[in-house]
């Protein structure tokens, strides 16, 4: 076991955590990337904590989707909208 | 704008709403996000209709929702320079949803929802707006990047110190800890 190395192993994991989590095609990590991710993450309670941390957060937060939803009312209207440009029936 | 004065062909026409309808709902929501209201957020999103529907001829078909959201990011600062722009959407104010659960389990997310919006509040608006497009709406990040006009890597950068901060202040709550254990489970 090796300090100095595990804090440099903890350190260049979290860099990426957020970027494995979010599994963003802008984001993505190289599959030797996501190998090494995953492994330490597997043998390091600090970063399987701070992983656990943030998978708890994004589901929290993503829950405020379902209260900010649009009204059906509001779609609706504007996807009639949508049916008056294409008929060139609307005009602003 | 006159809709009939730059009216696409019919093969534009259906391609349009091929395009466009599945995005509503997330157009509505990016723009409340932005203006803060119902009405301002349809009336922003009826601007980028049209300007959609204008300049449909020069779009290629790729990522439709980015193409959206960058119109409707310029309708909304169109909007703005008319008006003092309202703050970043405040979850306070949604409609309270019916909830199922055990009353324990009610409790427990009640904490931890209050304790999450107060982590929320800590970020700056800047922050709070990239968040809520991401985490919130499900934007990703090229879509996000379009939203506020900021590069792809401004998105990735904030958002990490943005969810390291709540993560940190959430740490001493205990619906967190509780919700993290359980999520291990």
């Amino acid at each position: 076991m090796n300090p100095i190395k595990d804090a440099l192993e903890c350190y260049w994991a979290s860099k990426r955590l957020q970027r494995y989590l979010d599994s963003d095609p802008d984001g993505q990590l190289s599959p030797d990337e996501i190998k090494r991710l995953e492994t330490h993450v597997r043998v390091c309670d600090r970063c399987s904590k701070v992983a656990g941390q943030h998978r708890t957060l994004r589901s929290a937060l993503s829950k405020w989707a379902l209260s900010s939803a649009p009204s059906q009312d509001s779609i609706d209207s504007l996807t009639a909208f949508l049916g008056e440009l294409e008929t060139g029936e609307k005009s602003t | 704008m006159d809709c009939q004065q730059a009216h696409p062909g019919s093969d534009q026409r259906a391609r349009f709403r091929h395009w466009v309808e599945p995005e509503i709902e997330v157009m509505l929501r990016v723009a409340h996000t932005l203006t803060g209201n119902k009405a301002d957020a349809e009336d922003i999103v009826q601007d980028a209709l049209i300007k959609a529907y204008a300049a449909v001829e020069r779009f290629d078909g790729a990522h439709p929702r980015a193409w959206l959201l960058t119109i409707l990011r310029r309708s909304h600062l169109n909007a703005v320079r008319k008006k003092v722009p309202l703050p970043v959407e405040q979850p306070e104010v949604f409609a309270p949803q019916s909830r199922q659960g055990s009353p324990e389990q009610l409790v427990m997310d009640s904490s931890m929802d209050g304790d999450l919006k107060r982590a929320f509040h800590t970020l700056k608006p800047a922050a709070q707006e990239l968040v809520y497009l991401v985490d919130v709406h499900g934007l990703q990040y090229a879509e996000a990047a379009a939203v506020l006009d900021i590069p792809i890597g401004t998105v990735m950068s904030r958002l990490k110190r943005s969810r390291d901060k709540m993560r940190s202040q959430l740490s001493a709550s205990p619906a967190f800890v509780q919700a993290v254990e359980s999520m291990k489970s």
